[in-house]
């Protein structure tokens, strides 16, 4: 399995989209340097913001350009009949790839927290204390990030579309998810959604310490919040349902 | 040598109402060059890709090594090398790369196995060159290299010659040749150019419209397609005694008990005849047939000729 992945890594060689990965990273860090500056946030606030924005927002439609790339190569450039007689399976194939995103995705975490570092040092707020914590949680947050994109990857990859029309359902998938996160006070906490989609999921479990608050907001926020554990089990279900999903997806649909 | 590597049995691949492969039953003897000649779309490529386990048959099965590949695929398919349609490799990789991909995923232990089958078909190691930038020809010869990169006992090649130019088809050719003669590899070969299947395959067969027309040795088909006097006559056992006796030949074959193939056509027709009619035989017909391997391939295949 450790050699496909290796194979996987060595396939992208040249591709620009690493690059463009951790470009996009530091595309929600510059406006909230600019916004922490301005209401004069400190370090936590800033990382937070960014964290949020960039992991939940963006993350999702960089990871399914990704997807795009890594799933549909082999039927592009024709490789896949040689892989086939080797024999590969498809299956292990779809895990190595998987993984393969799985790495981007953290890539690109830890890339928005070397951002939002930069972004501190300019806004002259930075806890250097935090750092090996702030990374940590990037590391879990990139995790996490994926696999809230998993399901949507079901459906690129089935429906085997151009990159455009993927990123484009990924928006509209990360945007329900978003919005839904973003406004749960707005939702009582027994909310069906609440409990089905994965990034209130995140915000639910994340929001019981990674949030500054008041007494006030706290007790306001507080029937919502999740432990780790509940959090863990969701997400170790959702791989469940959608691993096996991805697979039956990743493969051709005319034989 | 007469042992079956590969051996398809009513291999059957239909695409919607469309039968692609028909009953298609082929045998591949060991360290020999079996040609699969066909016209294009005529299901040569779709039967090497049933026969690799690429596509799934809708009926029959697929044998090699005397095991079902379908079943035992993770231990037949890594002692088979192949190339099948255009050659497929990642763009954005350089020759060398993308058979270090294959190298690795296929477990090769020696180091030297990529420069080596590069070696082979003429195309440089480590070269900067991608593959995006190769040309048609390149391109093969790196398909080519990847299917014997591993040192397999069975090549599938699918048209391999494509692309390539006057001297590297010389090449390639020369190159399947010395395989199956100097190290006993045993080759599936399939092309639509009729010269190239005559000059390299051991052993032909026919495909037209997914079905196997004729399954013979060059030897036989070339027996069968030479220039020759056709004799329609009585008596052949007769017939066959006196040109033996009175002209001093062997070289005929008796086709059935009233048809015969006189190959000596140093013979005179009225002479032939006449010594004949002399001893009581009735000659129906006579004629000299003067059949190609493409004129057999047209009246087999009830068509038009192959380049």
């Amino acid at each position: 399995m450790l050699n496909l992945i290796l194979c996987e890594f060595a396939k992208i060689k040249r591709q620009k989209f690493i690059l463009f990965s951790i470009l996009a990273a530091c595309l929600f860090p510059i406006p909230m340097t600019v916004l922490a500056g301005k209401d004069r946030m400190d370090f936590t606030g800033l990382f937070n913001l960014a964290l949020f924005f960039g992991d939940f927002l963006l993350l999702p439609c960089v990871l399914s350009i990704v997807t795009c790339i890594l799933f549909f190569m082999e039927r592009e450039n024709g490789s896949l009949k040689n892989l086939l007689p080797i024999p590969v399976s498809r299956t292990e194939m779809a895990f190595a790839k998987l993984a393969v995103i799985l790495v981007i995705s953290i890539i690109y975490s830890v890339a928005g927290l070397g951002a939002t570092m930069i972004g501190g040092v300019i806004i002259g707020s930075i806890y250097w204390h935090q750092i090996p914590a702030k990374l940590g949680l990037s590391v879990v947050m990139g995790l996490l990030a994926f696999l809230s994109t998993l399901p949507v990857l079901i459906a690129i990859i089935r429906l085997n579309k151009s990159a455009i029309f993927s990123i484009l359902l990924a928006a509209v998938y990360t945007l329900v998810n978003f919005s839904i996160a973003y406004m749960m006070g707005n939702l009582p906490p027994d909310h069906i959604l609440l409990s089905a989609l994965p990034e209130p999921i995140v915000m639910r479990w994340w929001a019981g310490f990674g949030v500054e608050r008041t007494p006030e907001n706290f007790e306001m926020i507080r029937p919502y919040l999740i432990s780790g554990a509940v959090c863990l089990r969701y997400f170790l279900l959702l791989t469940a349902i959608c691993i096996p999903f991805i697979i039956w997806a990743s493969r051709p649909q005319e034989d | 040598m007469n042992e079956i590597i590969i051996e398809t049995n009513h291999l059957t691949k239909v695409y919607g109402t469309q039968k692609s492969v028909a009953d298609l039953s082929i045998h591949v003897r060991k360290g020999r060059i079996y040609g699969l000649l066909g016209r294009n779309g005529a299901g040569k490529t779709t039967t090497m890709r049933m026969i690799l386990n690429l596509t799934t048959p809708t009926a029959g099965e697929v044998k090699i090594f005397g095991e079902d590949v379908r079943k035992n695929g993770k231990r037949i398919l890594p002692r088979i090398g192949s190339l099948i349609e255009s050659p497929g490799f990642y763009p954005n990789l350089t020759g060398t790369e993308n058979l270090r991909i294959f190298a690795r995923l296929r477990g090769v232990p020696n180091r030297q196995a990529v420069e080596n089958a590069l070696g082979v078909v003429g195309l440089p190691y480590q070269d900067k060159k991608l593959f995006a930038e190769y040309s048609m020809g390149m391109k093969q010869r790196l398909a080519i290299a990847n299917a014997i990169m591993h040192d397999p006992e069975v090549l599938i090649l699918d048209e391999p010659v494509n692309g390539l130019d006057p001297i590297g088809i010389a090449e390639v050719r020369d190159f399947i040749k010395r395989l199956s003669t100097e190290q006993g590899k045993t080759v599936l070969l399939s092309s639509h150019i009729l010269s190239e299947i005559s000059m390299l395959a051991d052993d032909i067969g026919i495909i037209d419209q997914g079905v196997l027309l004729e399954e013979e040795s060059l030897a036989e088909l070339d027996r069968k397609n030479s220039r020759y006097i056709h004799l329609a006559v009585s008596d052949t056992a007769q017939t066959a005694r006196l040109i033996e006796q009175s002209l001093g030949t062997t070289n005929f074959h008796i086709e059935d008990d009233h048809t015969l193939r006189l190959y000596d056509l140093d013979i005179a027709t009225n002479a032939l005849v006449r010594l004949l009619v002399e001893n009581g035989i009735e000659v129906f017909e006579v004629h000299t047939q003067n059949n190609t391997l493409e004129d057999y391939f047209k009246r087999i295949t009830g068509g038009e000729g192959i380049a």
